[in-house]
């Protein structure tokens, strides 16, 4: 009797566990889910009141599986683009969930895309709100458009058929590597606009028009955008963004090709890595620093400038006078903006605290009025060609 | 890893953890030596023989309140921790409900069940964290732990305020000690024990700090997962939050049905009850509505988490069994027999 009550005792308990295992309250089908992959963020003032637009791509539920179909509509079917309207970012939000009947799923998205108005006036009330949001991941991209940030996402992919993938790619592998830009992730730009000592800069994509003919808008990651406490305040070219790579990021795998010019000849230097290393030097009440930044490479296409071991240090002293120049424009980027994104006070609150304490609220101009030395060590380790200079007749 | 230890603290936050072990060793030393005393007692029993039958049925009483806020606590985080990052539609009842069914039916299997099992769970628990810490050193930025002891000695000790009330949860040796095999290394195995906590918390905190820096972590509700969202490697290792969560939780249910075991144990003890197993079911009721409705919501439990708890929590981590050991000393009492 006891073992009959116990089997059917447990026979209840796996019909339960059956009703249990379809899931609890907050399953979601995966039929049910729009998942989001791009979020563009647009803020306006128009007539007195804020009007927020929120552009999302959304992958195409239609569009899993290779059929035939699929083949027949190409690229730019694979997502689809929705809008939404509203007063606050939430009713935005919530105004483009509106058009579809999937709930929107952001754990796959890769990045928030901001409008150079929403950057300029409301960058902090949108960290606030997308960093503190559970389903966002300390990796998201933190990029600037220029213009409107509806306009990159309407631009679409060039090579990929996502043009979150494309983003995502781009800036982990290639933008620092190629020295046009630099990804920005979200925790790294959060701790940033936190820190009493550092302001912050974020990937720049712009919409560029279409050079070839029959390509469509094409979208360009190239150059940085500048924050100054909370607001944008300006933007850095390719020359720049390599100068602020040189000095506040480590470049590893880098395939950055810089032209250098040596008696009236342009040749290439090909950096693959460097490391740099900030010292904040205090003598009396002057504060200055001292960058020290050493890189290796090769010298690709040596445009007739023959590589033999006693012109290699002369070609390298060319390409630390160019490295210089083009550090030195960051640094100059920096004191016009008034904005140390550099990360030049942040060495001085870590190592000269007393300086740095007496200081206070004034430190940006402590910066702006600061002397800022570089010091390149470049070094050629390849010529990264199989032969000699060859004996081409003029 | 607590928020607030990096908002007092800052930088030197990891300092404060490791500064804050201090709370858990004197713990382990009064409640050893208290031991040793009476070998073959526990609390509430050699409560009664130090302090009268009245007060140390109070102090007994107390402690089984202690036990029954920490359980309630541990399990109010659980769910507020899943409902937040991971199901926010589902009610935290539910899981309130259903992790003290586990505990209660661990605990009704007695003390070497629940203690099998932490066994067999510690290297299941140890090889993922281990590998999420070390997943993340590459990333690490040691500068970011600069400068060293910027606002003085002061934040870093009231910074660790909250990590000692954890560390000195090694009181509940109190109840323990007469069931342990070999009392006389429980000192030793006790210490052994807190090292390895102080290793694990200081090691998630340094790398934490690391790699988020002060100021964000600070801000953050749940430091350690938000670590373990940022791990990716390509498209290959990523998301590694769902094993955590995983791990997380074969923790937590350890820690419930422990807590809950002390509780109706302790409860049978002061009460000079033959058996502990009615004591389970009053148990659950209460801490199943204590979970749900003592907190409104989850800014009040880290609110109380972070401000009012700590005080309460060392009182019974170390005031009470200095007191004990105190009278123990003058009175000159030991354990008869």
């Amino acid at each position: 009797m006891k073992k009959r009550c116990l089997i059917l005792g447990l026979l209840i308990l796996v019909i339960l566990q059956s009703a249990l295992l379809t899931g609890c309250w907050s399953s979601k089908e995966v039929e049910k889910l729009a998942i989001v992959t791009l979020v563009g963020i647009d803020y306006a003032r128009e007539n007195g009141s804020d009007v927020w637009t929120v552009t999302a791509r959304i992958l195409n539920p239609n569009a899993n599986g290779k059929g035939e179909d699929q083949q027949s509509t190409g690229k730019g079917k694979q997502d689809i683009l929705l809008q939404g309207k509203g007063r606050t970012q939430q009713d935005a939000i919530l105004d483009y969930s509106a058009h579809s009947s999937r709930s929107p799923f952001y754990a796959h998205h890769s990045a928030y895309l901001f409008g150079e108005e929403a950057a300029r006036k409301k960058m902090a009330d949108i960290t606030e709100n997308i960093m503190r949001f559970w389903q966002t991941r300390p990796k998201n991209l933190m990029i600037v458009t220029k213009g409107k940030a509806q306009q990159v996402l309407e631009a679409g992919a060039a090579v990929d058929n996502l043009l979150s993938n494309e983003l995502k790619e781009l800036a982990e592998y290639k933008a620092a590597a190629t020295g046009y830009s630099y990804g920005v992730i979200m925790s790294d730009f959060t701790a940033w606009l936190e820190s009493s000592d550092r302001d912050a800069v974020a990937s720049l994509v712009k919409v560029v028009p279409p050079d070839l003919p029959g390509s469509d808008r094409q979208n360009l990651m190239e150059g940085l955008a500048v924050f100054r406490a909370d607001k944008l305040v300006g933007w850095l070219n390719k020359e720049e963004t390599r100068g602020y790579l040189l000095i506040a990021q480590k470049i590893s795998r880098g395939q950055m090709s810089i032209p250098v010019k040596k008696d009236d000849k342009l040749f290439s230097y090909f950096l693959g890595s460097s490391k740099s290393k900030i010292e904040s030097l205090v003598t009396g009440d002057k504060i200055s620093y001292r960058v020290t930044i050493k890189t290796l490479g090769e010298v690709d296409d040596n445009a007739g400038i023959e590589l033999g071991a006693d012109d290699i240090r002369e070609v390298e002293s060319a390409i630390n006078d160019r490295l210089r120049e083009l550090a030195m424009m960051a640094v100059d980027k920096s004191k016009e903006y008034d904005s140390d994104f550099l990360g030049f006070s942040e060495k001085l609150h870590r190592s000269k605290l007393v300086t740095w304490k007496k200081l206070g609220q004034d430190w940006r101009d402590s910066f702006r009025e600061a002397d800022v030395e570089i010091v390149v060590d470049a070094k050629v380790v390849r010529t990264g060609k199989i032969g000699k200079k060859l004996n081409i007749k003029q | 890893m607590p928020g607030i230890t990096a908002e007092r603290a800052k930088q030197s936050a990891w300092i404060a953890t490791m500064f804050a072990s201090l709370a858990g060793f004197i713990s382990l030393w009064l409640v050893g030596t208290l031991g040793l005393r009476f070998p073959r007692h526990t609390l509430p029993q050699y409560g009664e023989i130090l302090l009268g039958k009245t007060l140390g049925k109070i102090v007994g009483g107390a402690y089984v309140l202690y036990f029954l806020v920490v359980n309630i606590l541990v399990i109010r985080e659980f769910s507020d921790f899943l409902t937040i990052t991971l199901m926010p539609e589902t009610p935290g009842v539910i899981f309130n409900a259903i992790i003290v069914l586990i505990g209660a039916y661990a605990a009704s299997k007695g003390i070497e069940v629940i203690a099998r099992m932490a066994q067999f769970v510690l290297p299941l628990f140890l090889f993922p964290l281990v590998l999420i810490l070390g997943m993340v050193t590459p990333n690490m930025e040691l500068g970011k732990l600069q400068p060293f002891l910027e606002g003085g000695i002061a934040p870093v000790i009231w910074g660790s305020v909250v990590p000692a009330s954890w560390y000195g949860e090694i009181v509940v040796l109190v109840i323990l000690l007469p069931m342990v095999n070999k009392p006389r290394e429980i000192k030793r195995k006790g210490a052994l024990a807190l090292l390895a906590a102080l290793f694990f918390l200081t090691s998630d905190t340094l790398i934490t700090l690391t790699i988020f820096g002060p100021d964000l972590i600070g801000d953050l509700l749940f430091p350690f997962w938000y670590l373990v969202k940022y791990i990716e490697f390509g498209n290959y290792v990523q998301r590694m939050e769902s094993l955590f969560v995983l791990v997380w939780m074969i923790g937590i249910v350890i820690k419930v049905a422990f807590f809950y075991y002390l509780v109706c144990f302790t409860t049978s003890q002061v009460l000079s009850l033959k058996g502990y197993k009615p004591i389970l079911y009053i148990a659950a009721l209460v801490q199943i509505l204590g979970a749900t409705f003592l907190f409104k919501n989850t800014p009040q439990l880290s609110e109380f988490l972070s401000h009012n708890w700590p005080p309460f929590g060392l009182l019974f981590e170390v005031g009470l069994p200095l007191i004990l050991l105190a009278v123990a000393v003058i009175r000159r009492k030991h354990a008869r027999g």
